[in-house]
C-alpha cells in the first residue's frame, strides 16, 4: 500500500499495515495447495480481496464446482482460499473437509507470521533506539570522561605548582629561622663586646684627661727648671734626661694614640650596634 | 496521528492500552476478546511473554466497514508495564489515536500509578503527541480487590482534569467493556471533526460503538460474570 500520498508520510515504526502477500509466501502456500489436490481436488488457489489469483495449483476444468473459506488478516477479509472439484457429487462433507483444513492452516500461518513479524519490528525498534541511547551515553560519557582527564592533568599542575610555592615558602622560613639564630647569636655577641667596650672607650677618656693633666704639670716644671731659681747643672740635668727619654716625641705622639684608640673603640661600639636585632641590617636576613 | 488513505479508503486508528506492571491490560483485552462478537474482531495475539508478563504488546484488532465503503481498523494494543521495557512503551505507543491508562486500585500500588501516568506524559511528548489533544480514558481496575483506594478518593483526585473516569475488574469481567466504549467514543468524535465519518461516510457515533461492542450472545449481557 502506498503509505506516502494525501495525508502525509505514514511511517510506522512498529504495526504498519500488512497485507496478504506481506503475510504469507508462496512457499508456505504451495505445498498445502498441491497437497489439496494430491488428495484429488481440480484444483486449489488462492485469492486476495478483489479476486485476483495470488497462488494456484491444479486446473480447474471447464464445468467446476467451487468452494470458497475466507482468509483474514486481524478481522478483515483479505482473500479466499477456493477448491474445485469436477463432478457436483464431489462437494460434500470431504470437500468442506479439506477446505478447512487449508483454511485452518493458511489463516495459522497468516497468524503466526504477523505475530513473528510484529515481534521482530518490536525487537528491532528497541534494539535500534537502545543502542543509539547507548551511542548517546557513551558519546557523553566520552565528553565527560574527557573534562575530568583535563581536570586531572591540570590538577597534577596545580598541585605540581602549590607544592613548589610550598617548597618556597617552606625554605623561605628556614632561612629567617637560620636568620633569626644568627641574629640572636649577633645579639649575644655583641651584648658581649659592648660591656667591656664601655668601659674601655671609658677609661680611655678619663686616661686622656689625666695625661692632659700630667702633661700641664711637666710643662709647669719645665718652665720652672728654665728659670733663675734653679742651679744651671740641675738644668742641664734635666734636659739631658728630657732629651734621653724622647719626651719631645712622646709628648707629640701621645694626644695622637690616645685619639686613634678612642677612634677604634668608637668603631667598634658602631659596628657591634649594627649586629643587634632592630638596627637597620636587619632587613637585609 | 490517524491512519488515512483516501484512494484505498482505509483508515487505521491505534489506541493503547497503557498503565503501570500488572494493573491488568492484557486481562482487559482478554475480557474484551471474551465478550465480544467475533464479527470483525480480529484474534487477540499474544505476544511472546515471560512468566506471563507483557514484554512486548498485545494486539486485538477490529475491522469495520462505514456505509460509504471506508474500511476502518481499530487496533487495540497493550503495553509492557514494567520499568524496565520503556523502549518497547515508546514504540507501541508511537502514533496512538487514543489511550485507556489502567490503574491498579490497591492502596500500595499509588506510587506505582502516578509513576507510569508521567511516564506516560512523557513518553506522549517524546513520540510527539499532545495529550491535552489525546482521547485519553482512566480504568481504576481491581475493584474485586479489598484494600483499594475509595472511589470518592479517586474522583476528588482525577475529577479536576476531566478525564473520564472508569471503575473496573477485569478479572469479573466489568467495567471493562465501558472503558472501551468511552475511549471509543471520544476517539470518534476527534475523528469526525477532522474526517468526518457522519456526515460524509454515514457512519454516526452510535452505530461506530455498537459495532465495535457488540456483545457474543446472550450469556455476557450480565454485569458480572462470576
Amino acid at each position: 500500500m502506498n503509505k506516502e500520498h494525501r495525508s502525509g508520510n505514514f511511517s510506522y515504526v512498529v504495526g504498519a499495515e500488512k497485507g496478504l502477500r506481506d503475510l504469507l509466501a508462496g512457499a508456505e502456500t504451495m505445498p498445502l495447495l498441491e497437497g489439496a489436490v494430491e488428495a484429488g481436488v481440480l484444483s486449489a488457489a488462492i485469492t486476495d480481496s478483489k479476486g485476483g489469483v495470488v497462488w494456484s495449483a491444479g486446473c480447474p476444468g471447464e464445468k467446476t464446482y467451487a468452494e470458497t473459506a475466507p482468509i483474514s488478516v486481524e478481522g478483515e477479509l483479505v482473500g479466499r482460499i477456493m477448491v474445485t472439484v469436477g463432478t457436483e457429487a464431489e462437494v460434500g462433507s470431504y470437500l468442506k473437509g479439506l477446505l478447512h483444513i487449508l483454511s485452518v492452516a493458511t489463516n495459522m500461518i497468516i497468524r503466526a507470521n504477523l505475530k513473528r513479524v510484529l515481534t521482530t519490528e518490536t525487537h528491532a525498534t528497541v534494539v535500534n533506539r537502545s543502542y543509539e541511547e547507548l551511542v548517546e551515553t557513551n558519546r557523553r560519557l566520552t565528553v565527560s570522561e574527557g573534562k575530568y582527564r583535563e581536570l586531572a592533568a591540570t590538577l597534577e599542575k596545580k598541585v605540581e605548582e602549590r607544592t613548589g610555592e610550598l617548597k618556597r615558602a617552606q625554605e623561605g622560613m628556614l632561612r629567617r629561622e637560620k636568620m633569626a639564630s644568627i641574629g640572636q647569636l649577633a645579639a649575644g655577641l655583641a651584648h658581649e663586646i659592648n660591656n667591656p667596650m664601655g668601659y674601655v672607650s671609658s677609661n680611655i677618656r678619663t686616661l686622656k684627661k689625666y695625661v692632659w693633666r700630667m702633661g700641664t704639670i711637666v710643662d709647669f716644671y719645665r718652665s720652672l727648671i728654665e728659670g733663675p731659681a734653679v742651679h744651671d747643672a740641675i738644668r742641664l740635668q734635666a734636659r739631658e734626661k728630657w732629651k734621653e727619654l724622647k719626651l719631645d716625641v712622646v709628648s707629640g705622639d701621645m694626644n695622637d694614640l690616645i685619639d686613634q684608640c678612642l677612634d677604634g673603640s668608637d668603631r667598634v661600639r658602631k659596628i657591634v650596634s649594627d649586629l643587634r636585632p632592630g638596627a637597620k641590617s636587619r632587613g637585609s636576613f | 496521528m490517524i491512519e488515512y488513505d483516501e484512494v484505498e479508503k482505509r483508515m487505521v486508528l491505534k489506541l493503547v492500552y497503557y498503565g503501570p506492571a500488572l494493573s491488568g491490560k492484557t486481562t482487559n483485552l482478554l475480557r474484551l476478546h471474551d465478550f465480544l462478537e467475533t464479527e470483525g474482531r480480529g484474534d487477540l495475539m499474544v505476544l511472546d511473554t515471560k512468566d506471563d508478563r507483557t514484554i512486548f504488546f498485545d494486539l486485538l484488532p477490529f475491522f469495520l466497514e462505514a456505509p460509504s465503503g471506508l474500511k476502518i481498523k481499530v487496533k487495540v494494543y497493550t503495553v509492557p508495564g514494567q520499568v524496565r521495557h520503556d523502549a518497547t512503551r515508546k514504540a507501541v505507543l508511537q502514533r496512538a489515536d487514543g489511550v485507556a491508562f489502567i490503574a491498579d486500585s490497591q492502596l500500595a500500588e499509588s506510587t506505582n500509578n502516578f509513576g507510569s501516568f508521567d511516564n506516560l506524559e512523557k513518553n506522549l511528548s517524546l513520540v510527539g503527541l499532545d495529550i491535552d489533544e489525546m482521547p485519553l480514558v482512566i480504568q481504576f481496575n481491581k475493584r474485586d480487590l479489598h484494600e483499594i483506594i475509595p472511589e470518592a478518593d479517586i474522583k476528588r483526585v482525577w475529577s479536576p482534569t476531566g478525564i473520564a473516569l472508569f471503575m473496573a475488574s477485569a478479572l469479573e469481567g466489568w467495567g471493562v467493556a465501558e472503558t472501551f466504549g468511552g475511549l471509543l467514543g471520544r476517539t470518534y468524535d476527534r475523528v469526525d471533526k477532522r474526517f468526518s465519518l457522519s456526515r460524509e461516510h454515514g457512519l454516526d457515533r452510535q452505530t461506530f460503538l455498537e459495532k465495535l461492542t457488540r456483545r457474543a450472545g446472550e450469556a455476557v449481557t450480565g454485569k458480572r460474570l462470576r
